[in-house]
């Protein structure tokens, strides 16, 4: 005798009203990313940060002009329909040079940053889960680095690197993730005490593993935060390096390069200033902005 | 408490001493140095002579431990640019602007940040509170070498109210003008971070429950205010002047080059365009010692105004 699923019934069990009070089950991420849509200003922000960062990858090709073909009959001109943002005294199309510079300024807050969270990261887990001697001196380390003004180190490193991009992200990374290590030691100290990671432990995972797979996943929603916080962050201080004639050399040029280039002729062409000026503060201004915003949308604890 | 102390000055002095080290290291490892240019014509003999003289002829190492015997004694060696003249000279001729303008910033920025993020916590939510966060970001977003133009630009070029750059030694009418536009450009960055720092922690504390104890049992307007909110709030606000302090000496490297003020930032930019190894590792060794300072002297004054912190017993 054949008996399907079919003939049994579980008395009293209505089934229906059940399934239709559920909530679709949602993903750390889905979560966050619905609050996030809800913040109008957060969005606002990242929708900017798009755009810049579409123009820095099109924008150099947009105007037809090539940033550094130099063009000595049109010096100094303001923006026109010809020239979007205007020329500089030796004749190059502003607005190539601006998105240009834009590439090398994101790109330095982007790779930096990737290395400054990843160091930091890693140092702060290993630091905060071992614990004991080894954190102490760990964290020796980091004060003495701390208590070196960090402009003054980077100063000193991309005098003793020479200038170049690649010099200039590692002055800029040697001392700019402590921050972030000290922050994730904090978070794992308090989720090490947690019960997961017990269990992990008496499996037999090893250090490196809960490290990995435990603890720092725990603490994506901080180092997203910092992720916002440390671009702009980088990209500023590379602005002021720029300025004192320390950043990217020409031909090649960034944000601060141009800003700090065009003080000379402030006083007669103020737009060369104006346009850099504005996306560094456009920049900066939106990742704020929206770091506020993912704080609240990821750990709405924290909400202020 | 006083072993507290001596532990926290102990490893005060090894942080400055591990930082002198490094310092001194990393700058003699930069490539170039001032005294080439000057000895390029000299013969062999003298030239060798030149380089005793400055002691540049001995191995690193013997120099590095020379150098901190010196350090020890309070002599911070010669500018190896300008030939003759004693770091510490330098040194203290360059502070005075320095203090001026970081006193007027200082004072104008605090202020100004603690009275906004008051009014921003206290109206939070309305436009007061809109308008004085995004000028705190705003404040923060603008590179201050770019706000600093932009003032040069608007108060000296288009309205011709103020001198562009200089300054002079005597305090008076001329002195003032020339700090005003070097004070608002610092200030406009401490007025942002105070004004964020007040007004987190006035809602902090707004949300204690002291506060709610206080309002039941009839504390209102002003006396609460002032008692219980606006002294509980100012805590935070310490932690963050401490390194603001040591800048009061240190100055701004950047604001100083643009305006012109021979502050000890601007001294210490053209340390560093010169390659003047014994100024900059000078410069270096008192910006660091007035930061380790202070945070230590934050550490005790926050002990001391906030009883809830028992640093002294640890």
């Amino acid at each position: 005798m054949q008996i399907s699923k079919a003939d049994f019934i579980i008395e009293g069990l209505i089934t229906q009203t059940i399934d239709h009070k559920m909530r679709p089950s949602l993903t750390y991420g889905q979560d966050a990313w619905r609050r996030l849509k809800l913040n109008k200003i957060a969005m606002l922000s990242l929708f900017i940060l798009i755009i810049l960062t579409l123009m820095c990858i099109l924008g150099p090709s947009l105007s037809g002009y090539d940033f550094k073909t130099t063009n000595t009959l049109q010096l100094n001109f303001p923006p026109s329909l010809q020239h979007w943002f205007g020329t500089d005294p030796l004749g190059r199309d502003l607005f190539s040079r601006v998105w240009q510079g834009g590439r090398i300024s994101l790109l330095i807050g982007f790779i930096g940053t990737f290395i400054c969270i990843t160091v930091g990261t890693m140092y702060g887990g290993i630091s905060g889960y071992i614990g004991g001697r080894a954190d102490h001196y760990m964290m020796r380390v980091i004060e003495v680095l701390v208590s070196i003004p960090s402009l003054v180190m980077v100063i000193l490193l991309s005098l003793y690197l020479g200038s170049g991009m690649l010099s200039l992200i590692i002055a800029l990374t040697a001392f700019g993730w402590t921050s972030t290590a000290r922050m994730i030691r904090g978070q794992v100290l308090q989720i090490k005490q947690q019960e997961f990671v017990l269990a992990a432990v008496s499996l037999g995972a090893s250090t490196a593993r809960i490290i990995l797979k435990h603890l720092i996943p725990n603490t994506l929603g901080i180092i997203i935060v910092d992720i916002t916080f440390t671009i702009p962050g980088l990209i500023f201080a590379e602005a002021f390096l720029s300025f004192m004639g320390l950043g990217v050399q020409i031909p090649n040029t960034s944000w601060g390069a141009l800003a700090a280039s065009a003080r000379d002729n402030i006083m007669f062409y103020p737009y060369q200033l104006f346009f850099p000026s504005l996306m560094i503060a456009l920049t900066m201004l939106s990742f704020s902005l929206l770091g506020d915003g993912l704080r609240d949308a990821l750990d709405p604890k924290l909400r202020s | 408490m006083s072993k507290y102390m001596l532990k926290r000055l102990f490893s005060m002095f090894l942080t400055l001493f591990v930082v002198i080290t490094i310092v001194f290291f990393l700058i003699r490892m930069v490539p170039g140095d001032p005294l080439a240019s000057m000895a390029r014509n000299l013969p062999e003999q003298v030239k060798a002579n030149f380089y005793a003289e400055y002691g540049l002829d001995k191995p690193l190492i013997t120099q590095y431990f020379i150098y901190m015997k010196h350090l020890l004694h309070g002599d911070f060696g010669e500018s190896l640019v300008y030939l003759g003249q004693p770091i510490k000279e330098i040194i203290l001729r360059a502070i005075p602007p320095s203090m001026v303008i970081n006193i007027h910033a200082l004072l104008w920025g605090v202020t100004t940040g603690i009275g906004l993020g008051i009014l921003a916590a206290y109206k939070r939510g309305k436009w007061p509170d809109h308008l004085v966060m995004f000028i705190a970001i705003l404040g923060v977003s603008i590179p201050s070498f770019v706000l600093a133009t932009a003032l040069q630009y608007l108060f000296s070029v288009q309205l011709n109210w103020l001198p562009t750059i200089g300054w002079t030694s005597e305090p008076g009418m001329k002195q003032f003008k020339y700090s005003i536009m070097p004070t608002i450009a610092l200030s406009f960055g401490i007025i942002a971070v105070y004004s964020r720092y007040m007004r987190a922690s006035v809602l902090d504390v707004l949300n204690q429950d002291y506060i709610l104890t206080a309002k039941a049992k009839g504390v209102s307007g002003f006396s609460l205010a002032y008692k219980h909110v606006l002294r509980n709030s100012f805590i935070p606000a310490i932690t963050i002047l401490g390194p603001q302090i040591a800048g009061i000496i240190v100055g701004s490297f950047v604001i100083e080059s643009i305006f012109g003020i021979p502050g000890f930032g601007q001294v210490y930019v053209s340390a560093i365009t010169n390659r003047d190894f014994t100024q900059i590792l000078g410069q270096t060794v008192i910006i660091n010692a007035l930061y380790i300072f202070s945070l230590f002297v934050v550490d005790i004054v926050y002990g001391l105004v906030d009883p809830r912190i028992r640093v002294f017993n640890k």
